[in-house]
């Protein structure tokens, strides 16, 4: 920060003091216009669906018609119906589980996702069980992006089939999705991910996390995981990627195929909320997050906006 | 006039400094999750999507591969069903890999169903094995395979349920009011000393069913065998050969009292 306390810095922001004054009026304008209702965005979204395209059946033991990709997509139509911004993601293992997998490999699957309106999904571990040219091929049956910030297919078939990032606006509010996976050695084969490097994820997470909130100025950064929400051992698991975060402020995640009622609340390593949610598995549970927007001074984009301009004027 | 181009250059850069400054920020957040309830109805749209895969999928489950002349069940010390499908995948991996391996373990929580006396449908071996496990072979020190074979005697000497008992394939364990006396394994006495290769599921080499012996292992390899196409591909073969699937106990887990 010192480098960019200049005279010239120094001055300007005199300036800006004398300025803002003046402008205090229009900002609480703005203010003024967002009192009629905070911006919501809704954000629904399932993890391990685990080829479940019909309920479970009547009798089963358990989970007697209960799930289904199939009734996944009423609900969604329903939230859709009541709310006006909705986004719809999954954090990976869509495939694998009952024999519409086996038999069509994930097609039907993909399919369901692109009727039902998913925004986005990450790749779990099992998605990679027919290998990468299994996924490739059935791929073209989503209408919505792969996200992988942290499995380099560079040298594969999937190169330049999935994207780190994705960026959506809903209702004025910038949303920026990234999607990290769980380390394949050891869990997969690796005659299925064949030359997949495998990065780390919460380097990689951190990364694009700060490049959208910060470069992008995206209000609400969503990382979509299937490194799973917690272990007994040193694993990484959500709750660790969240301690460890920086900018983002959901984590929707998979894998340990983890019950939670609602999303539970961690501090990243700023001190900033980071909430963490995860929906079960078979599509028996449909995770929910209302995110209310407000007009807000924020510390952080004015340092980097006071940085910016500081540094472009001490250029000039 | 200057004063005014100042003024409009100030005005302007506290302009952009606003629009910076303030930002959409979350100012609360709401979660509930919802349970995918069996009243929820499907939409005949979707439920159109889904029917002709569905269709042709139960025409594929139903599809009749074999039938079996005796109810293939689990059993404790020793069940058809287990010896069944101990038996066909033991011999499938010897016939796969490079490296001959010993002997087989499975476990009864696996196989989700009996097979009764009757035919054999697809559906039905997907029912008996739900689980996508692979096959591997585990090569476990001497040590361990003391545990392992702690492990056989003590679930042999359970009374029948799912948890107790253990399909194994080529290897005799006699007991003898219930401690172990005498172990062939692949026709050959068993010795204390050595390392043994033991065919089994990735799910049980991770320690699964409380089989810890299979944990840190001297070697673990991949198969690339599924179990379920395994034993769906055996049924198949047998049919080929115009043979029903027929069989009876031998008595490979016994316990003398």
């Amino acid at each position: 920060m010192e480098e960019y306390t200049t005279p010239n810095r120094r001055s300007f922001i005199k300036q800006i003091a004398v300025g803002s004054l003046g402008i205090s009026t229009l900002s609480s304008f703005k203010a003024l216009n967002l009192k009629s209702g905070l911006k919501k965005v809704t954000i629904l979204h399932t993890n391990d669906l685990h080829s479940r395209i019909d309920p479970f059946p009547i009798n089963h033991r358990k989970y007697p018609g209960l799930g289904g990709i199939s009734k996944v997509a009423t609900l969604v139509k329903q939230v859709k119906q009541e709310e006006d911004h909705v986004l719809v993601l999954d954090a990976g293992d869509v495939f694998q589980g009952t024999p519409y997998f086996n038999l069509y490999g994930g097609e039907l699957e993909l399919k369901l996702m692109s009727k039902i309106g998913y925004d986005a999904c990450t790749m779990g571990n099992h998605d990679f069980d027919n290998g990468l040219d299994g996924f490739n091929k059935v791929l073209p049956n989503a209408n919505f992006p792969f996200l992988c910030a942290n499995y380099d297919f560079s040298n594969t078939v999937l190169d330049g089939k999935t994207t780190p990032y994705t960026i959506i606006e809903k209702n004025g509010i910038k949303i920026g999705i990234l999607g990290v996976g769980i380390k394949l050695k050891g869990l997969v084969d690796q005659r299925q991910y064949k030359e997949t490097i495998y990065l780390d994820p919460v380097e990689q997470a951190n990364n694009y996390a700060s490049y959208l909130k910060l470069k992008e100025n995206c209000n609400l950064v969503i990382c979509l995981s299937h490194l799973g929400y917690e272990y007994s051992d040193n694993k990484l698991s959500d709750k660790e990627l969240a301690k460890k975060s920086k900018n983002i402020d959901l984590i929707i995640g998979g894998h340990t195929h983890t019950f939670l009622d609602k999303a539970e609340t961690f501090y990243n390593k700023e001190g900033k909320k980071v909430l963490v949610n995860q929906a079960g598995w078979s599509a028996l549970s449909l995770g929910r997050i209302d995110f209310y927007f407000d007009m807000k001074k924020s510390q952080k984009i004015d340092f980097e906006a006071n940085r910016f301009y500081s540094k472009n004027y001490a250029e000039i | 006039m200057t004063n005014l181009i100042k003024y409009i250059i100030l005005v302007g850069f506290s302009l952009l400094l606003i629009t910076c400054n303030n930002t959409l920020q979350v100012s609360e957040a709401k979660s509930e999750n919802k349970t995918v309830e069996k009243s929820i109805i499907i939409s005949p749209s979707v439920d159109s999507l889904i029917s002709p895969y569905r269709d042709s999928m139960k025409a594929q489950m139903d599809e009749v591969l074999n039938k079996t002349l005796v109810d293939l069940e689990v059993g404790v010390p020793e069940g058809l069903l287990g010896n069944f499908i101990t038996d066909l995948t033991f011999s499938r991996v010897r016939n796969t890999i490079e490296n001959e391996p010993d002997f087989c373990v499975l476990n009864n929580g696996g196989f989700r169903t009996p097979i009764l006396k009757g035919p054999i449908t697809r559906g039905k071996l997907f029912e008996v094995m739900p689980f996508e496990n692979e096959l591997v072979v585990v090569e476990i020190s001497s040590d361990k395979m003391l545990d392992l074979i702690e492990y056989v005697r003590k679930k042999s000497l359970m009374a029948e349920s799912r948890k107790s008992g253990v399909p194994v394939s080529n290897i005799r364990i006699m007991l003898s009011n219930g401690e172990v006396t005498h172990i062939m394994i692949n026709n050959r006495q068993y010795r204390e000393g050595r390392s043994y290769r033991v065919v089994t599921t990735d799910y049980l080499s991770g320690g699964g069913d409380q089989m810890d012996f299979f944990l840190d292992p001297i070697s673990i390899e991949k198969t690339g065998l599924k179990l379920r196409d395994v034993i769906i591909d055996h049924v198949i073969e047998l049919k080929k050969r115009d043979v029903a699937v027929n069989l009876a106990l031998d008595g490979r887990i016994h316990n003398a009292e």
